[in-house]
């Protein structure tokens, strides 16, 4: 017995180590048993004050530094929303053009306004392209929507466009179910007037307009707008036709020039036979 | 009571209040999840001061009740601190245990104890996990090793410079 606690007393250290150690191996093993949890939980009720303080402590350090990055973020994020935003617009608007340019069947130059010259009858726009870039004078200048105007002067690089929504524009336009002609002209402020229609020609309001193919200067079947309403003109031969551009010029940016060359030939004689009648040049 | 006893039963004490603050306090200054352990510090002081058979029987619960607190697995840090107070118990001296405590030995002492513990609880945590155990020990072993060593550096300077004044 005395051998035995003598050998107890000479290996406590490794025996307290082999014990400790049994016991610890044996709670890990045991980890999700009852008597283990309920320890857990001891520990968790009477640690968990003290754990809530610290955090409290920390977050006063913490919460305010979040907070100043998380708005630094916050602008950064909207400024980026803004330019996408702003890139969308852009990407559908040129979109848009590019299908607009592959469907149309004349040879387009495409064109930036670089300035607008806006007053009461009096639009007119600079745009980036001029002779250079083969557009000359009378030339027809459209977007996707429809007719814009057309070319009144170029140098090389620039050229001058007048607005359909000008006092001395005129085109030969139709009424594209009935096929009735007429010229269509500035009234007031943003709509159009179709001069030259019976009353008795079938038109209603909602018809839309287009080019007519008797025009030297336009191309045919190039959208104008929709009539607005139909009225009794002043000789009472012909309709008040108001029409209603699909153009917004107000906020034009960019158009189309069309490479569509006056027939030299036939604008000599018609001028020859009737100089008052035709689109002014 | 002996005197004996009751150091053993302040080291308990002290321990017990450590395993506390390891599991509230220390947490807070944790870089990138690797933490130190006063806990461990405490029981490498205790195994030189006190010797291995304190040091284990009073490090045993207080790692069970840093367990019971933090980790999923009861029985880790108890097994872990059990066995590096076992390992640095051995540097103990009962005539120069204050000398040795205030000992820049105590550094290298206190990397050995940290290793160990480390790299037991690491083995033990993670034993049925499919995990790339070299770069576990590289951070969690060693990296928690060397931040609980330079931590270890306060007290033992504050013991030193104490020490120091005691001989002026």
């Amino acid at each position: 017995m005395q051998t035995l606690f003598a050998f107890i007393r000479a290996f406590r250290e490794y025996l307290t180590l082999t014990v400790l150690a049994g016991i610890s191996l044996l709670l890990i093993a045991n980890s999700d048993s009852t008597s283990v949890q309920v320890l857990r939980s001891f520990s968790l009720v009477s640690l968990a004050s003290l754990q809530s303080s610290s955090n409290w402590f920390a977050s006063l350090f913490s919460s305010r530094q979040d907070a100043e990055a998380l708005r630094d973020v916050n602008v950064t994020l909207m400024e980026e929303v803004m330019q996408l935003r702003r890139l969308r617009q852009e990407n559908l608007e040129l979109r848009r053009k590019i299908g607009f340019r592959d469907r149309s069947q004349y040879p387009l130059v495409p064109a930036e306004i670089v300035g607008k010259s806006l007053g009461i009858g009096q639009n007119l726009i600079t745009l980036d392209v001029g002779s250079q870039d083969s557009v000359t004078v009378n030339m027809p200048v459209i977007n996707e929507d429809g007719l814009v105007g057309k070319i009144i002067a170029t140098t090389g690089t620039y050229s001058i466009a007048m607005l359909g929504v000008h006092r001395d524009f005129r085109a030969t336009a139709k009424v594209k179910r009935a096929r009735v002609d007429g010229i269509i002209a500035w009234e007031e402020g943003e709509t159009l007037m179709l001069h030259n229609v019976s009353k008795t020609a079938d038109v209603m309001p909602g018809d839309t307009i287009v080019t007519s193919e008797y025009s030297n200067i336009f191309p045919p079947e190039i959208m104008i707008g929709v009539i607005q309403s139909i009225g009794p003109g002043e000789g009472g031969q012909f309709s008040r036709i108001v029409v209603i551009p699909r153009v917004k010029y107000a906020s034009l940016e960019r158009v189309f020039v069309v490479r569509f060359r006056t027939d030299a030939e036939r604008a000599a004689i018609e001028d020859q036979v009737f100089p008052e009648t035709e689109d002014p040049r | 009571m002996s005197p004996k006893f009751r150091r053993a039963l302040s080291a308990l004490g002290i321990l017990l209040l450590l395993a506390v603050v390891q599991v509230t306090i220390i947490p807070l200054i944790g870089i990138r999840d690797v933490l130190p352990s006063v806990l461990l510090i405490g029981v490498v002081f205790v195994s030189l001061r006190e010797g291995q058979l304190t040091a284990m029987l009073t490090a045993f619960p207080a790692g069970l009740l840093a367990d019971s607190y933090l980790s999923g697995v009861v029985g880790i840090s108890s097994l872990g601190l059990t066995i590096t107070a076992f390992a640095t118990g051995f540097f103990h001296d009962e005539e120069k245990a204050s000398v040795l405590i205030r000992s820049p030995r105590v550094i290298a002492i206190m990397f050995l104890g940290a290793s160990v513990y480390h790299l037991i609880y690491l083995f033990a945590y993670f034993r049925s996990m499919d995990l790339d155990i070299l770069a576990l020990i590289g951070m969690h072993v060693l990296g928690a090793a060397a931040y609980t060593t330079l931590l270890s550096t306060i007290p033992i300077l504050l013991l030193a410079r104490r020490a120091h004044r005691l001989k002026v």
